[in-house]
């Protein structure tokens, strides 16, 4: 063992510069595994712990108020797979937003709940740092979910300001309170706040399930819709929430980074792997006489080969060594981030297991793969290893012979060196392919979501404007739209249907479709068909990718939809990605009268001019228009001021629910309240409501798109730093393996430059092969990935410039690894 | 004859272990071209380091080397490599063919180093390595199928192919037999009666025999020179006898 160690140690005095890039490599591989791996355990846990403190349902289901018939509970009881459920109901607000500390607004969906509510749905427990006295002092008090304590920074006592069109609404923090729900913000509000916000917000009731161990909750899902539909109960804004599916959207920002992070560590295994094979296999070349000198002196090449495997089992040892520690720090980043992206604690507790396994395997894979390679030692008895290794030349063919040159003779000797050592240059095309798969990808990926909000643009399927306007089915459409579009700060008007209004059946492919209706498509911006073209005619349809795909339908068939037991049939002239909404088909208004005679848009894109901000366009629609027919209409307003105020506000509470609901044209009032007559019309409630869609749906989609850019930047410096560290050590092995050829070119006259220029032109082939095959590749992945994140926009020429780049870069690395041939002394060499 | 490569005040020195060892010491000397040069000396009295010297593949520590009337002692590495690929041609002791070119291939990577490539280039290395006997079967082997006779003829036509002003020996048919040795110093004085210049180092009396001058080295400095005919021109014996005694004199 002793002897072994000795030689070992030889070796890795020898190598001492690749020894440590390997050791590096090594180091980084584990830093990533073990800090991945160990963090993914952490924030797995974050979700199921969470729900089990705070008690909440784990199924849920949730529709309008106005929808609620509490005999659907009937369905539900008669269910018994149901363990137990409750009532509980809340406001949904999901267009109101927060001011950030510079005053900007920003979207921000929340829900308000009473206490007795919030303890229906979870064990609303608040934690407060005021006593009960200075809560009960507070006029407006509100609790708010843990998570956003971190990330709105507030304290108990700080005002929070919520908004809504042109009101504000200020509470003070009273306490904050575990949450597992998360997708939305629950503010827990006193009764009397809550009784003043019903007016204001839609009364959504929620009944939340416990399903028997065994029990299927998708299954309970489809039972209880269609037991609802035979019995006579209205599900239309009925939904489930899964917690599966909360489970695993949960924390899926930090899982895409952790899982990016993990295919970067086993690039850079596999990296390892092909430069200890390469390492060594170079290494027994060039020592080929001392092997056989010891072979000589009576050291069997099995001990060989175990001084090989110890010499890697040292390097791996230090860079597992190095790693594990460094990935202890790494874990404490990745379940950090996770914490403050999610607000909740994950435990810094790192499981010691997931770590020793992960230190084992690299450090055996290493050993192991060394030990395996070392062995090509048997095939050098010494009297073969004298002659340095006879059978290994090849005697045959002579690659790309000189006689034949036709231009420079260092391009020559590069592309002989290539051809010559073809074998060797497998593995590294192959790592490079690898690696230049991953920058091409990452680089892809990069560009398309830090473009921000134009990734969702690119690729909504839905179309994006500034603020879109629903309008009570009283108002006469074209008025409306002229006094739009006369506006200044209005650019241009669309009507349309509101999104997720219309559902159509596709008759034969017995699935459900969402209906996109605009009179011209070739007026919208961010419907942008990825095959085919728009829909021109009233038998034309587009539909969106997935659902194309998902039900085998492609450009040119035809399609017979049905609503309200009408079907007709369609043509699909063009197919669309949609992030927002994968089942979606896209009609005319001509073809979805086809289906539905009487069908008239009830909303209104409209898209800001020039110089005109969406913030400021929402602010002066809701001045020029007034409050909306959804805020006037609530029965349940609390009248508030004097008695004309109150007067006016039920008149416009009745008014609102004409026009809303009743369909009533114009509704004119004339009351007589002592000898004052008080009077009124319904001509100022003509919008539902004005959304911001683009805002809700960037604010929901921008973790994701920013965690995700962000961790693809890293993993192109990483790749690019593996590559360096690939191409450093492939260049000290050649360099010290063809020490003498280099030695005697120099003899020769050839300069130092000239012998890097031919060293690294050598990989050069390599290096194009792999930039072609990993460009391929990442942009058949990046197809492939449009199937499930919508169009991604590939720019040809950038992907060009980058794998100019690329191969620019592995020269460069490779011309400043080979720069060790200027230590070369033709003299030591010829006098040694 | 003209001078073609001069040294002033020559020092090469070498550090070992702290202690610096001066292997040549304030060495004039003058080749002259078309001369048969051979360097003689006993072992450690610089014959070597005085031959890298003088080709360009070693810098001096002191003193001037004038390739003509151009200096090259403050050449950089990467100027004397243009120097020695325009000017030299080198025979090694250990032929240092590249173990991975074929014979060809070895030949024409000394070649193209200093020229492009012709036809003319291709006929010229074909025309000289069947000159040295290594016949077309033997092109496209390699260093380790041939014997070193072979390898050192191949290093010869690889060291002529660009017709260098200078052709540098060290010790040429040191690791070869008898016969290979004598068949390798026939192509050199061929190569010398053909107007080469050649400058050679050895210790062995016969192929010094092959010079026209012989210069004895002790303790890096050039103690005696010693003038011969070109060989084969004049007696054997004589020529033989002549430098015989003019080794003996320097105590060889």
């Amino acid at each position: 063992m002793t002897k072994i160690l000795r030689l070992a140690r030889a070796n890795l005095r020898r190598h001492k510069t690749e020894s440590v890039l390997l050791g590096i490599l090594i180091l980084l591989c584990v830093t990533l595994l073990s800090g991945a791996f160990p963090a993914e355990h952490n924030i797995r846990r974050i979700f199921p712990e969470l729900t089990a403190r705070s008690g909440a349902w784990p199924l849920r289901i949730t529709m309008d108020q106005q929808e609620y018939d509490e005999h659907i509970l009937s369905v539900l009881e008669a269910d018994d797979r149901i363990a137990r459920y409750d009532v509980y109901r809340y406001l949904s607000a999901v267009s109101t937003r927060i001011p950030d500390e510079t005053g900007k607004e920003t979207v921000f969906l929340a829900d308000f709940y009473t206490a007795e509510n919030e303890q229906r749905f979870e064990q609303f427990a608040p934690e407060s740092a005021l006593t009960e006295s200075e809560i009960a002092s507070i006029e407006h008090p509100v609790y708010i979910p843990l998570h956003q304590k971190k990330n709105l920074n507030l304290h108990e006592g700080d005002p929070f300001t919520i908004i809504n069109g042109a009101r504000k609404y200020t509470f003070t923090v009273a306490g904050f309170y575990e949450s597992g729900y998360y997708d939305v913000t629950k503010l827990v509000v006193s009764d009397a706040d809550y009784a003043v916000l019903k007016s204001i917000f839609l009364p959504t009731v929620g009944i939340g399930l416990e399903p028997k161990d065994s029990a299927d909750a998708r299954q309970i899902s489809e039972d209880f819709f269609r037991t609802c539909e035979a019995e006579g109960f209205s599900t239309e804004t009925a939904y489930f929430t899964f917690e599966q599916d909360m489970r695993s959207t949960f924390s899926a920002e930090i899982n895409y980074v952790l899982k990016i992070i993990e295919i970067m560590a086993f690039i850079i295994l596999a990296a390892v792997a092909v430069m200890i094979g390469y390492r060594t296999v170079s290494d027994i070349r060039d020592q080929i006489v001392p092997i056989g000198v010891l072979e000589a002196l009576g050291y069997h090449s099995g001990e060989i080969a175990l001084s090989y495997a110890a010499e890697y089992f040292m390097t791996a040892l230090a860079g597992c060594t190095a790693g594990t520690a460094l990935g202890f720090v790494l874990h404490r980043v990745l379940v950090g981030i996770a914490e403050s992206m999610k607000g909740y604690p994950a435990g810094r507790d790192i499981c010691f297991r997931t770590v020793a396994v992960i230190f084992a395997a690299v450090l055996l894979s290493v050993t192991l793969l060394a030990f395996l390679k070392a062995r090509a030692v048997r095939k050098y008895p010494p009297v073969q290893a004298f002659r340095r290794g006879i059978q290994d030349h090849h005697f045959g063919k002579s690659h790309f012979p000189l006689r034949r040159t036709k231009r420079s003779v260092h391009l020559r000797l590069a592309v002989k060196g290539f051809a010559d050592h073809a074998k060797q240059s497998i593995g590294l095309t192959l790592v490079m392919s690898i690696t230049s798969f991953a920058i091409v990808l990452c680089f892809i990926l990069y560009s398309f979501l830090g473009r921000g909000f134009n990734v969702l643009r690119a690729i909504a399927g839905h179309e994006l404007s500034d603020v879109t306007a629903e309008v009570v089915y009283s108002t006469d459409r074209d008025a409306f739209r002229a006094e739009l579009e006369a506006m200044p700060e209005i650019r241009k008007v669309l009507p349309t249907s509101p999104l997720g209004s219309l559902t159509l059946r596709a008759v034969r492919e017995k699935t459900e479709l969402t209906a996109d209706v605009f009179r011209d498509y070739s007026e919208t911006e961010n419907i942008i068909p990825c095959t085919g073209r728009f829909p021109q005619h009233s038998n034309e349809v587009m539909l969106t990718r997935t659902a194309a795909s998902v039900n085998r339908l492609k450009t040119g068939d035809t399609i017979e939809l049905e609503y309200n037991a009408i079907r007709r049939e369609y043509l699909i002239t063009g197919l669309v990605t949609s992030l927002v909404n994968s089942n979606s088909v896209y009609l005319t208004e001509d073809g979805m009268k086809q289906l539905y005679p009487l069908y008239q848009p009830t909303a209104f894109e409209i898209y800001a001019a020039e110089g005109t901000e969406p913030e400021e366009l929402r602010k002066i629609l809701d001045r020029q228009f007034g409050k909306s027919a959804e805020q006037l209409g609530n029965p349940e307003t609390v009248l508030q001021g004097d008695t004309e105020s109150r007067i006016r506000q039920r008149a416009e509470q009745l008014m609102a629910a004409m026009t809303e609901q009743d369909g009533a044209a114009h509704v004119e009032y004339a009351i007589r309240c002592g000898d004052r007559m008080i009077s009124g019309n319904s001509s100022g409630i003509r919008v539902r409501s004005f959304m911001n869609t683009t805002e809700v749906l960037t604010a929901v989609t921008k973790k994701l798109c920013d965690a995700v850019a962000l961790t693809t930047r890293m993993f192109m410096y990483i790749s690019a730093a593996v590559v360096m560290m690939i191409l450093s050590i492939l260049m000290e092995s050649e360099v010290r393996e063809q020490r003498r050829s280099l030695g005697i070119m120099k003899g020769m006259g050839y300069t130092a430059k000239e012998l890097m220029l031919q060293l690294s032109g050598r990989i050069m082939p390599s290096v194009l092969i792999a930039v072609a095959v990993g460009t391929v590749l990442a942009s058949a992945c990046a197809k492939l990935l449009e199937n499930f994140i919508g169009s991604i926009p590939v720019s040809a020429a950038e992907i060009l410039l980058l794998d100019l780049i690329q191969t620019a870069f592995c020269f460069g690395c490779a011309y400043f690894g080979a720069r060790k041939i200027k230590q070369i002394s033709v003299y030591e060499l010829m006098t040694e | 004859m003209r001078s073609i490569l001069r040294t002033e005040k020559l020092c090469k020195s070498f550090s070992n272990g702290g202690v610096q060892q001066h292997v040549i010491k304030n060495l004039d000397l003058e080749i002259r071209e078309q001369d048969f040069t051979v360097i003689m000396g006993a072992s450690g009295s610089g014959k070597t380091t005085l031959l890298y010297a003088l080709s360009g593949m070693d810098k001096p520590s002191l003193g001037k080397v004038y390739f003509g009337d151009t200096d090259i002692s403050e050449y950089t590495n990467d100027q004397l490599a243009v120097f020695r690929r325009n000017h030299c041609g080198f025979v090694f002791q250990s032929i240092y063919l590249l173990d991975h070119m074929s014979v060809f291939d070895n030949i024409m990577t000394g070649a193209l180093a200093a020229q492009k490539n012709s036809p003319e280039l291709v006929q010229k290395a074909e025309a000289l390595l069947q000159k040295v006997g290594i016949g077309k079967e033997m092109w496209n082997k390699y260093p380790n199928q041939l014997s070193g006779g072979e390898c050192q003829r191949i290093g010869i036509v690889r060291a002529v192919i660009n017709e260098p002003e200078i052709l540098f020996a060290d010790e040429p048919t040191g690791s070869l037999n008898f016969a290979a040795g004598t068949d390798v110093l026939d192509i050199f004085t061929e190569l010398h009666q053909k107007g080469q210049s050649i400058v050679m180092v050895t210790h062995d009396l016969k192929t010094a025999l092959r010079g026209s001058r012989i210069i004895f080295l002790r303790d890096g400095s050039a103690v005696g020179e010693h003038l011969m005919q070109p060989y084969g021109t004049d007696d054997a014996k004589a020529r033989r006898d002549g430098l015989q005694q003019f080794l003996d004199e320097m105590g060889w």
